[in-house]
C-alpha cells in the first residue's frame, strides 16, 4: 500500500488540479480525432472494397546509421535516398489525410535536411502528431532542430524518443558505439530542459534476447534517472527492413512476459491522469497482445497494416509495414501518386495477405493503428479509461495525501 | 485430397499451400517443395511434381514464408499446358535492394542467413 502511495506522491508533482470523471480534455479529443475514421478503415478490411488513404505513416528517411547495434543491420544497407524535393510531393498528394507520421531510419538525423522534410509534411499534411526516434548521437542538430519543429508546427504534438537499450557502458555495447549513453544522456537532459511546450520526450528501449532480463533495472533507472514524459518498449523482431531475418535477437515468450508483467505493475502503481490514462490503456493492451502474439504464434490482434498504416522507404518504396518491407509500388515511378500506388493490384494482395492472418508480428508503431480500428480494443481501452477516469474522481483522499507529502 | 510428391528423395523439403482458385486448377491444395541446392551456392530452386498434368497454362507466384508468416523470398512460375512438373528458377529474396553495394559473397552471407529462416511455401496466381 506504502508503495501505491509513494507511487502517486511522485506521479502528482507534475499533474494539474483533479479533474471530474466527465470531461475529456482537449488533448484526449485530438487523442480521439483519429477515431472517427476507424469505421471506415473496419468496413475496408472486412470487405476489401474500400482503399482509404492511411493515417499512419512511417517515412523511413535513409537506412544511414552512425549506430551498430546488436539488433539492427540497417546500417549495412544503401539505397538512393528520397530528397526534399521528392517528399515535398509525396506530402503534396497525400494531403490532410495523415493523423500520425513518424520520421525514422536509420538514425534519421544524419540527414541535414531532416527538420526541413519534416517541416514540409507539417506545411503540407498537418499530422496531429509528429514522431521522431533518435539515438541521440547528433546533439546539437538534435536541440537545434527540435527547437525550431516545436516553434513551427505549433499544432502537432511533437515526440522525441531516445533510444535506450541499457545502463551505462551496457547501452554502448548493445549499441556499438562507445560513449553513446553519456551523449544520448546529455543531450536528453537538455531537451527536457528547454521544455518546449508541444514536445514530449521520451525513452524507447528494444526489449531483445541480449537485454530482456535487464529490462527490469532499466525500467527503474529510466524512472528514477530520466523521469521520461514517456517509456515505452518494443520487442525485438526478425524485420526485413532492418534485415534481422535470421539473427535470433527476439526474446524468449516467457521472458518477455516477465517485462509485460513488470510494466504492467508500472502502469498500475503509478496511474496516469488525463490524455496519459488512455495512453497507458493503449499501452496495457498493446503490451498484452505482444505477449500473446510470440507467445500464440498468430495475428492475436487484426492488422490494419497497408490499410491504416504503411511505411515509405527511403528510395520510395511503399510498404504495409517494415516487418514484411514488401513494396507494394515505387513513388519515384508512379510520379509521386500515393493513390496510384496504394490502389495497385499489388496493393490489394497483400492487404489479403495480412487479413487472412497469414503473417503476425508484434510491431508497435502498426498495432496501435490496428488497435483504433478493432472494436474490441476498443471496447476494453474505454473501458479501461473509464474505470480509471471513476476511481480517480471518487479518491481525491489518496491525491491529498500525496499532495501532502509534497 | 490428391497431395504432390517429388521426384527428389533425399533433399530438403518445404511445406506447400496452394490458394484457392490455383488449387483446382493443380489439383491440389497442399503437398511439399523439393529443396533442390546449386553448385554455385546460390539460393536454391524449388521443384514440385504433381500427380496430373495441368489442363491449361498457368502463371503463378511461389513465396517462401519464415515461421513468423513474413514472405522472405518469390519466384515467378510459367506453366505450359500439359506440364506435371514446376521448378523455380530465379528464387529472389525480398528488400535486398539495400545490398546492391556488396560484392556477390557478401550478399551470399546475408541470403545464406535469411533462408534459414524458410518455414513453408505458399503458391498463388500471379
Amino acid at each position: 500500500m506504502l508503495s501505491v502511495v509513494c507511487g502517486r506522491v511522485a506521479l502528482t508533482r507534475s499533474h494539474r488540479p483533479l479533474r471530474t470523471a466527465g470531461a475529456l480534455p482537449s488533448n484526449v479529443n485530438t487523442m480521439l480525432r483519429p477515431l472517427s475514421k476507424a469505421p471506415v478503415y473496419f468496413i475496408a478490411r472486412q470487405t476489401g472494397a474500400l482503399r482509404p488513404r492511411p493515417l499512419n505513416l512511417t517515412f523511413s528517411v535513409t537506412y544511414r546509421c552512425n549506430a551498430k547495434c546488436r539488433t539492427c543491420n540497417v546500417w549495412k544497407k544503401r539505397v538512393d535516398d528520397l530528397t526534399l524535393d521528392e517528399y515535398k510531393a509525396v506530402f503534396d498528394d497525400l494531403g490532410s489525410s495523415l493523423y500520425w507520421a513518424t520520421f525514422s531510419g536509420g538514425e534519421p538525423f544524419i540527414r541535414p535536411d531532416l527538420i526541413d522534410i519534416v517541416v514540409a509534411c507539417y506545411d503540407r499534411c498537418r499530422p496531429g502528431m509528429i514522431t521522431i526516434p533518435t539515438n541521440g548521437l547528433f546533439g546539437k542538430r538534435i536541440l537545434e532542430g527540435v527547437a525550431r519543429l516545436s516553434r513551427h508546427a505549433r499544432d502537432s504534438k511533437i515526440i522525441i524518443n531516445f533510444s535506450l537499450d541499457g545502463i551505462g557502458s551496457r547501452h554502448d555495447e548493445l549499441r556499438g558505439v562507445p560513449g553513446n549513453f553519456v551523449k544520448l544522456r546529455d543531450v536528453y537532459r537538455q531537451l527536457k530542459a528547454a521544455a518546449h511546450p508541444n514536445v514530449t520526450v521520451g525513452i524507447h528501449s528494444v526489449v531483445s534476447q541480449f537485454n530482456v532480463k535487464e529490462v527490469s533495472a532499466l525500467r527503474h533507472y529510466v524512472r528514477e534517472e530520466f523521469r521520461p514524459d514517456s517509456f515505452i518498449t518494443e520487442v525485438a523482431e526478425e524485420r526485413l527492413e532492418l534485415d534481422t531475418i535470421g539473427l535470433d535477437i527476439t526474446p524468449a515468450a516467457d521472458d518477455y512476459a516477465k517485462v509485460v508483467e513488470d510494466l504492467l505493475m508500472d502502469m498500475d502503481t503509478t496511474p496516469g491522469r488525463g490524455v496519459a490514462t488512455l495512453v497507458q490503456a493503449f499501452r496495457r493492451r498493446y503490451y498484452q497482445i505482444a505477449h500473446r502474439t510470440l507467445k500464440e504464434h498468430r495475428q492475436v490482434l487484426p492488422c490494419y497494416a497497408g490499410l491504416a498504416s504503411a511505411q515509405i522507404a527511403p528510395n520510395g518504396d511503399v510498404w504495409t509495414c517494415c516487418t514484411r518491407a514488401e513494396s507494394m509500388g515505387n513513388l519515384r515511378a508512379t510520379g509521386f501518386n500515393f493513390m496510384k500506388v496504394w490502389t495497385s493490384n499489388r496493393a490489394d494482395e497483400l492487404r489479403r495477405s495480412i487479413r487472412r492472418g497469414e503473417c503476425f508480428c508484434p510491431l508497435a508503431n502498426a498495432a496501435y493503428s490496428s488497435m483504433l480500428c478493432d472494436p474490441p480494443s476498443i471496447v476494453r481501452v474505454g473501458l479501461r479509461w473509464l474505470t480509471s477516469q471513476v476511481r480517480q474522481a471518487n479518491a481525491p483522499v489518496t491525491e491529498t495525501i500525496g499532495e501532502a507529502a509534497r | 485430397m490428391s497431395t504432390l510428391t517429388s521426384s527428389i528423395g533425399d533433399v530438403d523439403r518445404l511445406p506447400l499451400r496452394v490458394e484457392g482458385p490455383l488449387a483446382r486448377m493443380l489439383g491440389t491444395h497442399a503437398g511439399a517443395l523439393s529443396v533442390v541446392q546449386r553448385e554455385s551456392g546460390g539460393l536454391p530452386r524449388l521443384r514440385c511434381e504433381l500427380q496430373e498434368p495441368v489442363k491449361t497454362s498457368i502463371s503463378l507466384v511461389v513465396r517462401v514464408h519464415a515461421l513468423n508468416g513474413i514472405p522472405v523470398a518469390y519466384s515467378p512460375v510459367e506453366m505450359s499446358q500439359g506440364d506435371r512438373i514446376f521448378e523455380t528458377h530465379d528464387l529472389t529474396l525480398f528488400a535486398m535492394e539495400g545490398y546492391s553495394h556488396l560484392p556477390p559473397a557478401e550478399r551470399q552471407i546475408v541470403e545464406r542467413r535469411v533462408w534459414s529462416r524458410r518455414a513453408y511455401a505458399i503458391a498463388s496466381t500471379a
